[in-house]
């Protein structure tokens, strides 16, 4: 039943024996780790923020329904449309929906995780929609046709030259191995993408509900032209990601970028606060200026609130994709997070994918875990993610979808006293 | 009336170091402890259970596992092994709803010992070493000062910390159960805890207090000196390096 796990072992093998990889995840794990320790040196109230950021995403997961009701009240009376996705599927139909009444011909993207757990950019294309990722990390794994590796850096399995080798390939040239040069390719190709998009769609980091304000943080300025330039905007999130007040969600952007990146703030922090609009023509209202026209604002539950009804695993809700876990953790640093995830890696993934991929797709990534606790000792949230891997253990093994070889050392303490399977001479008296 | 301590050593010092074990008998010797070892009868706590999430296996092992350390009436249970200890600890309360012995791990009664000058070491030691925090003993039972103070309390002995030490420590990659299920994967995490936390610090030996990270930071130690050309460190139990210097 889970002869999976020796193939799963042997694509483990494959990536531990991955040159790029290897090269890719040395110098982020060094480079990570200086960054968020002078970050965190220089902030002398991060303690204090970290806590209150915790306590602000108890209560708002405790109050979640009327935080939503406050969302959905406050986007529409601005004039936008709100909708509840109760799974993927339900997303994925809305969206298609609003791209097709807009006739919608191309589609630019910043960086959403969630778009990536409902498989979303698969449906638009199907629908002969052209999809573009404007984050560069995310545009560099479409051209390469793969998954984001890491919830921050998508494209962090890759090296500098590798990168060099996928834009000379998609370009038919010769392309030097040169971050400047790089990133002027991606702005060269990108720049008019987001002037003839039809739709922009975005994530969201944190949403305030006293005023259903969106807050997307990004270095690059490319959400910020998604957003701004087609004439629709989807923002697409999770339902998890609502908190009280705007004050609240700036906090926890705060507390989200040094563990993200080690910078103190991010380049840009958009807000986003309903279609544009102006009165400036004799008080009469009218929406859509320069920024869009028609604002939707999707967010998903797909599993959420089951997660967060369940004791165990409720904490994992108050995660706010820092990915510091991630940065830290000592089994992706030697594997990365392609084949150590379904759509969310690591430890947390493990717990995320079980409630919105189901225990069979979180089975591999639950099992990889060292559960030494680092992710524990990093995350801003306190989150108690090897615990929950134990629980989660618990529930693959009661759900049949533990290895045997694991099967077989608790067989073996049974059987012969020892996990080892080691049979020992009965000692002489 | 049995001993005053009983010494488990664990499963993985039991079976697969039993000279460690050894050295811990001699040492609990030499201080004088009266201690007993349950030789035959040892068991193991159950904490490959609980990394397995199979409670219910692990649950009715630890009742039998209590009724057999209970019957020897110790004053403690003393263990050099940070996953029974941490089992133990927090794992035997949690399922059985009561705290039914008293354990200790091996830092402590070396560092109680060393305290009330029972402990003396030889003068001679010139040695450079750093030590490696178990993820059981400090993330997990939050035990980082106990094993330091000992070894900074040894005459000779320089210790030099790694930058991610404490709670910031890289595991071994023996944590989880990845030692026995993905082996591969666990001693790369050796590997790379060798040739980037603590070849640079250019130091004799490696101390840890844990015998699944001395098996697998020893396996870590020679695939990295054959990849990467780093020393041939010699690994140490914070047990052995104390019997080796002791007077
Ligand atoms: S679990 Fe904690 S460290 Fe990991 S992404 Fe979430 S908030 Fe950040």
């Amino acid at each position: 039943m889970s002869s999976w796990f020796e193939s799963y072992k042997e694509e483990i093998t494959r990536e531990l024996e991955n040159e790029v990889l290897r090269v890719a995840l040395e110098r982020f794990s060094k480079t990570y780790w200086n960054a968020r320790n002078s970050a965190l040196r220089r902030l002398p109230y991060y303690n204090y923020y970290r806590k209150r950021a915790r306590e602000i995403k108890a209560w708002s997961i405790e109050h979640l329904g009327e935080l939503l009701k406050m969302v959905k009240e406050n986007v529409e009376s601005l004039g936008g449309s709100f909708y509840l996705a109760r799974n993927a599927d339900a997303a994925v139909e809305y969206i298609s929906k609003v791209c097709d009444g807009r006739n919608a011909r191309l589609v630019v993207k910043s960086k959403s995780m969630v778009t990536e757990e409902i498989s979303l950019n698969e449906a638009l294309i199907k629908k002969g929609i052209e999809v573009v990722e404007t984050d560069l990390g995310e545009w560099i794994i479409q051209l390469r046709n793969e998954k984001p590796s890491h919830i921050i850096y998508p494209a962090i399995h890759l090296t500098t030259e590798e990168i060099a080798h996928t834009f000379s390939k998609a370009l038919g040239s010769n392309v030097p191995a040169d971050a400047l040069k790089l990133v002027r390719i991606a702005r060269e190709r990108l720049r008019q993408k987001f002037v003839d998009a039809d739709v922009g769609i975005s994530g969201a980091n944190v949403i305030a509900a006293d005023t259903g304000t969106v807050f997307v943080i990004e270095n690059e300025g490319n959400a910020r032209f998604s957003t701004n330039a087609p004439s629709v905007h989807i923002c697409v999130s999770g339902i998890e990601k609502v908190v009280p007040t705007v004050e609240d969600a700036l906090l926890i952007s705060r507390v989200i970028t040094p563990n993200a990146t080690g910078q103190l703030m991010p380049v840009y922090i958009s807000l986003i606060t309903g279609p544009s609009r102006t009165a400036d023509i004799e008080l009469k209202l009218t929406l859509g200026v320069h920024g869009p026209k028609e604002y939707h604002m999707v967010l998903v539950d797909n599993g959420r609130s089951k997660m967060m009804k369940d004791s165990d695993f409720k904490e994992a809700s108050y995660c706010i994709r820092c990915g510091a876990c991630l940065s830290e953790c000592p089994v992706y640093r030697e594997i990365g997070g392609i084949i150590w995830s379904y759509k969310y890696m690591g430890g947390i993934g493990a717990i995320w994918t079980a409630f919105t991929h189901g225990l069979e797709k979180a089975a591999p990534i639950a099992f990889t875990c060292a559960v030494c606790g680092r992710c524990k000792a990093v995350c801003p949230m306190e989150i108690n993610i090897p615990e929950m891997i134990l629980k989660l253990r618990e529930r693959l093994l009661k759900a049949g979808l533990t290895p045997q070889q694991l099967i077989n050392i608790s067989n073996n303490i049974r059987n012969l006293n020892n996990p080892f399977g080691i049979i020992r001479e009965v000692e002489k008296a | 009336m049995g001993s005053r301590f009983l010494y488990w050593p664990g499963c993985t010092t039991s079976y697969l170091l039993p000279e460690l074990s050894e050295r811990m008998g001699g040492l609990l010797g030499r201080l004088g402890i009266d201690f007993k070892l349950l030789s035959g009868k040892e068991r193991c706590c159950g904490y490959p259970l609980v990394l397995l999430g199979d409670y219910e296996s692990f649950s009715s092992l630890a009742v039998d596992v209590v009724d057999l350390i209970s019957a020897e009436e110790p004053e403690a249970v003393i263990t050099n092994c940070p996953g029974c200890y941490r089992c133990f600890t927090e794992f035997y309360p949690r399922f059985l709803g009561r705290n039914s012995f008293k354990v200790m791990h091996s830092t402590r009664l070396i560092y109680d010992a060393i305290k009330d000058g029972k402990l003396r070491f030889r003068n001679s030691a010139k040695l450079r070493i750093t030590y490696h925090d178990p993820c059981d003993l400090g993330r997990h039972s939050g035990i980082y000062d106990v094993p330091r103070n000992i070894l900074t309390s040894i005459p000779g002995v320089e210790l030099v910390e790694m930058e991610r030490s404490r709670e910031s420590a890289r595991c071994c990659g023996g944590g989880g159960l990845l030692r026995l299920s993905i082996s591969q994967l666990s001693t790369q995490i050796a590997v790379t805890r060798i040739k980037d936390d603590i070849a640079p610090l250019n130091v004799d030996a490696i101390v840890t207090a844990c015998p699944t990270c001395l098996k697998n930071l020893r396996d870590g130690v020679s695939i990295s000196k054959l990849i990467y050309d780093t020393k041939d460190f010699n690994v140490l139990d914070i047990v052995e390096l104390v019997d080796m210097l002791i007077e």
